[in-house]
């Protein structure tokens, strides 16, 4: 895998990386919890034939910490933010993006400001909405988030990476996967527990109608973030979408089960689905 | 050994790749109140509280599956009878020839959970104490009103500058061509009196005179958009389109516009303004039409949140705006024209009109605090994108009338 790291002031700051053979742009983003290196089972895949972007959103991974404004990410609207900008500097067009979890929103935010940068959208475990109001099924209750919010305030994983990253990275250890490693899922908490509030408390199902891309929407057969209400409820209200309910089970199939991700995707981008 | 791990003073439990629990000590029995046949073969979320399930999918889980082990993860184990136990927990991912297990060793942190809820309580209270200081919240207000309006008038500056450069050239070239051309037709009908070009020249007098009265009127207008003073009130997009319609067919016989509109947010704008925006978009493209009687007009509309905050780097408040795209079949425009279409008596086609339309447009737009852009292929047709927030800044309405 040959892997291009770049020089402009957006790649840097969120970290972006390309690789594959392809001209066709694959952009992936991570969704709440852990960062980029959480599409390494499903890249390699796509490695032939595609252009592969992967990048951080601020505050999470590798991407520049100081970068973080309060205001900005206190709304996935400034996640979207980070989503356009690195199309934006990378001159990005007929993007197909493929998101993880509340990147799946994230990306059809971006999509419905900016439609001209994408072609496609491919959502894994997709929620418009997590909180139970009325007849719809979120999954949870407000009280059950805010002891999320409580954990979030309570874990420090990599937290003394993200503040000092070369702290770690001596000549005792060497190789690529060592260095890499340090920071998986690097969590500042309380960057994290803003994220988790953004995410949590979001709700997008007025934005659903806008869609105006071709998407296809992963849904696992057991998934306690995303319950099967949630892709039925997609599969009425987010026009141009295909639903796949797969074998899978856990919030992150991309990890659990990459091979029937890769699969559907496939499928999906060779217009068999 | 059994007995060693059975009884050693910390808890410890396994599981299968699929979740099940594998194994469990008798230390996390006593601490969950559970028998151990309770619990063998049971899925790991029945000992897990909901808040531990999500943390556990969002990150234990990848972090176990990229890295293979995770330390001192801060966890809640539920007892039987629903109590929370809050656990400290490191964690193996052991894959044995390709059959995958979880190995979890913790203590329980009760105490040091008091402990570290009174540190995270006595923050928060002081946190809140300053938060709630009447003084520095009002002050704090303030400021961020302040933000705002420093940076809609470096917006207004912005703009205003390049108004100023606008006028300018308007006074120095646009308004000289007519003029100089009254002064050679003059000239030529006070020397040669009787000579039947002068009809010509009479007729060439005229127009240019009209074309000086024209764009002084056009200038009017535009002042007059500059210092109207707002009035806001709920407006549906749709209604102002269809009489925007109306009305442009009748100014055109014989022209017909078909006019396709989703169905477009309500919102609070000025109406008369919003008529004339109208009216003047559709105008335009009856103006640059394909050969033809048909003006097929397609218009998209969205809301979506975006950043108030145009001028003032690293200041973010999103709020709720109105995307509208109309979108003609039209001649079209190369791109690289596009700002240009928006500058005063800027023609950028030969068949075009005064240069002033669009300039209004932006003016009415900006007067409501949004933006204006164009987009288009050059023969095939031209969108008008248009940003309008759906509900105005009330303070800074204040603002814009003292203005």
């Amino acid at each position: 895998m040959q892997i291009q790291n770049l020089n402009g002031a957006v790649s840097s700051r969120n970290h972006v990386n390309i690789s594959g053979k392809g001209t066709q742009p694959l952009l992936f983003a991570h969704g709440f919890g852990c960062d980029q290196n959480m599409w390494r089972f499903i890249t390699p895949a796509f490695e032939e034939d595609y252009k592969i972007i992967l990048f951080d959103y601020v505050g999470a991974g590798k991407s520049d910490i100081t970068a973080y404004n309060r205001e900005r990410y206190a709304s996935l609207a400034g996640y979207a933010k980070d989503v356009l900008e690195v199309c934006e500097e990378l001159q990005l067009r007929d993007v197909i993006f493929v998101g993880h979890s509340v990147s799946s929103m994230i990306g059809m935010l971006a999509a419905n400001e900016q439609p001209k940068y994408f072609s496609k959208m491919i959502m894994v475990s997709p929620s418009p909405s997590y909180i139970n109001d009325g007849d719809y099924v979120g999954g949870f209750e407000r009280a059950d988030i805010e002891g999320l919010l409580d954990m979030m305030e309570k874990n420090y994983i990599g937290w003394a990476n993200f503040l000092a990253p070369n702290i770690m990275g001596n000549a005792d250890q060497p190789g690529l996967g060592d260095e890499l490693t340090q920071s998986f899922c690097s969590t500042d908490p309380v960057i994290a527990r803003r994220f988790a509030e953004a995410t949590f408390f979001s709700d997008n199902r007025q934005d659903l109608k806008y869609n105006k891309l071709e998407t296809l929407v992963l849904q696992s057969s057991e998934d306690m973030i995303a319950p099967l209400e949630i892709g039925d409820y997609l599969e009425k209200n987010l026009p141009h979408s295909v639903l796949r309910v797969m074998k899978a089970t856990g919030h992150c199939p991309h990890m659990s089960h990459p091979e029937e991700v890769i699969r559907l995707m496939k499928e999906f981008l060779q217009h068999k689905l | 050994m059994q007995h060693l791990y059975k009884h050693i003073p910390c808890v410890y439990f396994s599981a299968s790749a699929d979740g099940n629990i594998a194994d469990v000590n008798e230390v996390l029995c006593k601490y969950l109140d559970y028998q151990r046949d309770e619990l063998v073969g049971q899925k790991l979320e029945n000992i897990f509280t909901l808040s531990t399930r999500i943390f556990q999918q969002t990150h234990f889980y990848p972090l176990l599956q990229l890295k293979g082990h995770a330390e001192e993860i801060y966890i809640t184990l539920k007892a039987k009878d629903g109590a929370h136990v809050p656990m400290l927990i490191n964690a193996e991912r052991i894959d044995e020839d390709g059959e995958i297990s979880f190995y979890f060793a913790g203590i329980c942190v009760s105490k040091r959970k008091k402990f570290e809820d009174e540190i995270i309580a006595a923050k928060k209270a002081a946190e809140k104490a300053l938060n709630e200081n009447e003084a520095l919240k009002a002050a704090k207000k303030e400021l961020e009103q302040h933000a705002e309006q420093l940076d809609l008038q470096i917006a207004l500056f912005n703009q205003q500058n390049k108004e100023l450069r606008q006028f300018n050239h308007l006074a120095t070239h646009t308004l000289q061509e007519p003029v100089r051309k009254l002064l050679f037709y003059s000239s030529q009908v006070v020397e040669t009196p009787q000579d039947a070009k002068n009809v010509v020249a009479a007729q060439k007098f005229k127009k240019a005179i009209e074309d000086i009265q024209n764009k002084l009127q056009g200038l009017q207008q535009y002042v007059w958009l500059s210092n109207e003073a707002l009035k806001y009130e709920p407006i549906d997009l749709s209604d102002i389109m269809q009489s925007a319609k109306k009305l442009v067919e009748q100014q055109n016989p014989g022209i017909s516009i078909v006019l396709d509109a989703e169905a477009i947010p309500m919102i609070e704008a000025n109406a008369e303004q919003m008529k004339f925006l109208m009216e003047e978009l559709f105008t335009n493209a009856t103006k640059f039409r394909k050969p033809g009687h048909v003006v097929n007009i397609k218009v998209f509309a969205s809301s979506l949140q975006l950043n108030k905050f145009r001028q003032l780097p690293g200041k973010y408040k999103f709020v709720d705006f109105l995307k509208l795209q109309i979108q003609d079949e039209g001649i079209g425009f190369e791109d690289p024209y596009q700002d240009q279409a928006f500058e005063l008596f800027r023609v950028l086609h030969p068949s075009g009109g005064l240069g002033i339309g669009l300039p209004l447009c932006k003016k009415i737009v900006e007067n409501h605090n949004g933006s204006i852009s164009l987009e288009g292929q050059i023969g095939v047709n031209s969108t008008v994108i248009i940003y309008l927030p759906l509900e105005p800044d009330k303070e800074l309405q204040i603002y814009a009338d003292m203005k």
